[in-house]
């Protein structure tokens, strides 16, 4: 089972990972965007670069209302951006396995912090799909599973800390391979596509002259 | 030849003597031990007798927890036995271990009981079918989230306490190293996330949690079971000790496990023992009490759960638990609310 989960499916979970967020990337650029008829009263870039930042956070008359997601969401997407490039583990793995260079790894303690914010962002998070009546009824099966396959990818390299035992590293890979299988068509695309689909949509707005 | 010399003979004798006596000791004391012989036979029964008398005092010392000195730098790295490890290993495996049993054991045992005796409370006049909203979108996602790091935590931390016991006969001290192992790191890590449930659950419900003149009429009738119904606020008076409970414990639990975990910034090992069987203690008395809570809200009570996964209850609930509550400004309006006149 582990020379499985090691080998041959470690192999196919990347190439699809990788091959699958390629083709869905150039399938947005190459369906372009539907032309915009409207007098164009400003240029499109300011708007573009506003929206990419601007929408880092709420508006204010919505910063109370919103204060939970803005909350839950950074300590989730920070937490897991040490996580996946600064642990020592991880990054470790990038430098021999992937990029042939690295950077120098948080200290434990840093990695600890970082797996708690995360850990607590994404239930939080994931509990709100179940409970909030609108939000409830927005969620579909995918949003659960993405979820899911995050918090079991999460709960496994927590338990294989301590790398004492080879079969909890194993099975900490089994997930993320699950997760890399998953990703190219699921929610979890946003993660590559959330500053295009900002920036367009600021460049509509930008270009019409409305407010962002 | 010198006639003084003729007349004091001694003296050169002395001087020679005294020069030997020097020339002696100058020599002899580095050399002493290359020619000076080991006590032997009668002298070593001696030495050994006086040898055996300081070891002994010596070691009496030492099982007695006395400190020496030592080249290793570190806390307590002069001690070579901690008598109170002795004692908390005793008091691990001979108290709190089977206490934690029997406490789970009776909790379960009352509510079966209890069950048994006088089965769920029923919705006395059944589902009027009008909703009162009872807990909001944020306060279930605090319940939720707090039940489930509870859950969590206490299930990695009993294989901790219990596995040695009852897994390995089931799967053999490999497989146990490997679970224990797996719960270790779980458990340290979704501590810390417990503390901030439970500040979030103090935020959120610690206002209608505090004791008020009402919960004594309801502690003094056992809440309607000796003798007539008795009203409540929004939360009676058992669901507030389990809160007080689950939060001061729960606190003990988050400082004595933080201990725990960072005890290498300097924490005596006699302070560590001691945190560990607070930690254990608490987290035991916390799983009792969380099986009645559970049983309580779910299956022990008609219509309970409702207001935790829909976040309402029915108007005829809310009537029959916590009527003060019901005709407080509390309660939102929604359309339920129209239907608090007829009561």
């Amino acid at each position: 089972m582990a020379e499985l989960i090691l080998g041959p499916l470690w192999t196919l979970s990347v190439w699809v990972f990788c091959l699958g967020i390629t083709g869905r990337i150039i399938a947005i650029f190459v369906r372009g965007f539907s032309r915009d008829h409207a007098r164009a009263r400003n240029s499109a870039l300011p708007g573009s670069i506003v929206a990419i930042v601007r929408r880092n956070w709420q508006r204010p008359q919505f910063r109370q209302a919103g204060a939970f997601v803005l909350i839950s969401g950074y300590m989730f997407h920070l937490g897991l951006l040490v996580l996946l490039f600064f642990a020592e583990p991880h990054a470790v793995f990038i430098e021999q396995h992937i990029l042939g260079f690295g950077w120098p790894a948080v200290p434990h303690w840093a990695f600890i912090l970082a797996g708690e914010f995360a850990f607590a962002g994404l239930l939080l998070l994931w509990l709100r799909r179940f409970v909030h009546p609108v939000v409830r009824l927005l969620s579909t099966r995918d949003n659960h599973v993405a979820a899911g396959l995050t918090f079991f990818a999460m709960l496994t390299g927590c338990l294989a800390l301590l790398e004492y035992f080879e079969a909890l590293r194993v099975l900490h890979v089994f997930a993320i391979e699950l997760l890399m299988l998953y990703f190219p068509f699921s929610s979890l695309m946003h993660t590559f596509t959330i500053f295009v689909s900002r920036g367009s949509s600021g460049a509509i707005a930008g270009r019409r002259g409305a407010g962002i | 030849m010198n006639p003084e010399s003729t007349r004091n003979p001694g003296r050169r004798p002395v001087g020679v003597f005294v020069g030997f006596i020097v020339a002696a000791l100058v020599v002899g004391i580095p050399l002493a031990p290359f020619f000076v012989e080991l006590p032997t036979s009668g002298d070593s029964h001696i030495a050994q007798a006086v040898d055996a008398a300081n070891s002994a005092h010596r070691w009496q010392g030492i099982r007695l927890g006395k400190s020496g000195t030592s080249s290793v730098s570190g806390l307590e790295s002069g001690t070579l036995i901690n008598t109170l490890g002795i004692t908390w290993q005793h008091l691990r495996m001979h108290w709190l271990v089977p206490a934690g049993l029997i406490l789970v054991a009776i909790a379960v045992g009352l509510i079966a009981a209890f069950y048994g005796f006088a089965g769920p409370n029923p919705l006395h006049h059944g589902a009027s079918g009008q909703r009162v909203t009872r807990f909001s979108p944020y306060q279930r996602i605090v319940h939720w989230f707090t039940a489930i790091i509870f859950l969590l935590l206490a299930l990695t931390g009993l294989v901790l306490l219990y596995g040695r016991m009852l897994l390995i006969p089931l799967f053999g001290p490999k497989s146990f190293a490997f679970i224990a192992s797996a719960c270790k790191e779980a458990h340290n890590l979704f501590g810390p996330i417990f503390l901030l449930a439970l500040v979030l659950l103090l935020i959120e419900y610690g206002r209608d949690n505090l004791f008020k003149r009402t919960d004594l009429r309801w502690l003094r009738r056992a809440g309607g079971l000796l003798g007539s119904h008795v009203s409540s606020h929004r939360y009676n008076a058992g669901e507030k000790i389990w809160f007080w409970l689950l939060t001061l414990l729960g606190f003990g639990l988050c400082i004595t496990g933080l201990m725990l975990v960072m005890w290498s910034i300097g924490w005596t090992r006699p302070f560590l023992e001691f945190a560990h069987l607070v930690h254990a203690g608490s987290a035991l008395v916390l799983i009792a009490a969380s099986i009645g809570h559970i049983y309580l809200g779910s299956v022990g009570t008609q219509g309970t759960l409702e207001g935790m996964t829909r976040g309402d209850v029915d108007l005829n609930w809310a009537r029959q638990h916590h009527d003060l509550w019901l005709t407080s400004s509390d309660v939102p309006a929604d359309e339920g609310k129209p239907e608090r006149g007829n009561g």
